[in-house]
């Protein structure tokens, strides 16, 4: 078992101030909270032309001068022909929030005490509790894709928070997963529960100067849409061969 | 509108980490047993396990040719697909534990994810049919729909995919012509949950084959875990397929 470790009082004060908050409330019944099960999935709602423009239009992330300097070598590295991730060939698992911004529909199924998000790529489904349980005890978390999560309904709003990631993944807006990154999260129906909005906040200081905050949003699939599963053979020619490692030198 | 730029197939977005990652805590919640007669569905929601006396599997009875196979030859399929990391798909999502399923607010769809490595079980509750075989890619887990009859969920599920571990408890496996039937029934006060599953291939049973798992409700604080897989690690691949050392 790996442990967490926390570099900063931040990072371990802002878990704990959560449990402690989550810890006193009660569970609200499904009658009084939001209904945001069902298939949700991705468009061009902001007129960029191309799916990866609307990532764009994400505001950049302001980077600690370790993350921009190591962006910068990664991305010589990548044009002097270097790889810099095997992580098609292999079919390595998608951390999140990748499956948040991938095109592939995702679906939500909700109950009193939790929501699971479930994405038809190459991943795990994202338990979201919504007990009142806090997060583990640090020493006890266990690091994973899709980190520990734990929601709670501020009126009409999900505010899920998330800590225990693996860390290695990307964000919009240049930034990226750590270890010791801490996510805050709020889920909200619009246009008459046709579009969920979901606004990410990630802080880390290790990576980010100041708080890095972006909305994406969500349609809700044609009734009728079902899952599809993702598959991923990393022992198949062509999808080993997706990357494809230069002669080292 | 071009979704290159973001596939899951693209190299660069995402750097992975491997882990075998932890259990840790929590629920139970809902999942009271059903009040006969109440005209609501019993609620399954929350996490399951099976113990060591989990398992009613008789064993199969397999058409002549399917049971003349050698055995080996399964074994280094499924050996071949843990090797590479493969997601597993039904019937062994349910052999995981805890297994947890949702039954959703708005009784249209029932989750069951697993700690497995494997796809979550999509179960459509909202009245539709099964999807033309004729556009339907067929998947490990198949498509699959569900109806209460009584305090009894039937799921029936067809569309299933060679993909993942196909072996199925008691003998046999599954192919793209399996039919799967099983039955959920809360029993004990809603403390364990009977699945009685029923398959039906005629290319591979010579009649239907049907056994039962008893899950037994997961202590409060039971948490869902991933197992995360590196196909890339020669050490794991050379003792999974490797010949055990004497």
């Amino acid at each position: 078992m790996r442990r967490l470790r926390l570099k900063s009082a931040m990072a371990l004060a802002i878990p704990l101030i959560w449990s402690v908050v989550a810890v006193g409330q009660g569970v609200r019944p499904s009658s009084s909270v939001p209904d945001l099960s069902g298939f949700w999935e991705r468009k061009d709602d902001v007129g960029s032309g191309s799916f990866g423009g609307t990532l764009e239009r994400i505001p950049k992330a302001a980077l600690s001068p370790e993350v921009i300097a190591a962006n910068r070598e990664a991305a010589a590295r990548q044009a002097r022909g270097e790889v810099v991730s095997l992580a098609s060939k292999w079919c390595l698992t998608n951390q999140y929030p990748f499956f948040m911004q991938h095109s592939a529909v995702w679906d939500i199924v909700q109950t009193d005490h939790e929501i699971v998000q479930v994405p038809e790529v190459h991943t795990f489904p994202r338990h979201i509790y919504l007990d009142g349980r806090p997060h583990p005890d640090l020493a006890h978390l266990q690091p994973s894709v899709n980190g520990h999560a734990i929601g709670r309904w501020e009126g009409d709003t999900l505010v899920v928070d998330t800590i225990g990631f693996v860390g290695g993944a990307g964000t919009p807006g240049g930034g990226r997963v750590g270890p010791n990154t801490h996510l805050v999260e709020r889920f909200r129906l619009r246009d008459g529960g046709k579009i969920l909005s979901v606004t990410f906040t990630w802080e880390d200081s290790s990576i980010y100067l100041s708080p890095h905050t972006y909305e994406l949003t969500y349609h809700t699939s044609d009734p009728g849409t079902y899952a599809f599963e993702e598959y991923c053979h990393a022992d198949d020619p062509v999808q080993g061969g997706s990357v494809v490692e230069p002669p080292q030198k | 509108m071009s979704f290159d730029q973001i596939s899951v197939h693209g190299a660069a977005v995402v750097t992975v980490v491997m882990a075998c990652l932890s259990p840790a805590a929590a629920q139970n919640a809902t999942g009271s047993a059903h009040a006969a007669g109440s005209g609501t569905p019993p609620n399954l929601s929350g996490y399951w396990e099976l113990h060591f006396d989990s398992r009613n599997v008789p064993p199969a009875s397999l058409q002549p040719e399917i049971a003349a196979e050698d055995a080996a030859i399964q074994y280094k399929r499924d050996m071949t697909e843990i090797r590479w990391c493969h997601f597993m798909g039904v019937p062994y999502a349910m052999e995981g534990s805890p297994i947890d399923i949702l039954q959703n607010r708005n009784a249209k769809e029932i989750i069951i994810t697993s700690s497995l490595r494997t796809p979550a079980r999509h179960i459509y509750t909202d009245g539709r049919s099964h999807v033309n075989p004729d556009v339907f890619d067929p998947v490990s887990n198949g498509h699959s729909i569900g109806h209460w009859e009584g305090d009894t969920l039937i799921v029936d599920t067809v569309g299933f995919s060679n993909e993942g571990l196909t072996r199925i408890p008691g003998g046999g496996r599954r192919t793209t012509g399996s039919h799967l039937v099983e039955r959920y029934r809360l029993v004990d006060g809603g403390e364990r949950l009977s699945v009685i599953f029923t398959w039906e291939d005629s290319k591979i049973f010579a009649r239907p084959h049907t056994y039962e798992f008893w899950y037994y409700r997961s202590p409060k604080g039971t948490e869902a875990r991933e197992f995360d897989c590196d196909a890339n690690d020669q050490e794991r691949a050379k003792f999974l397929v490797g010949t055990p050392a004497r």
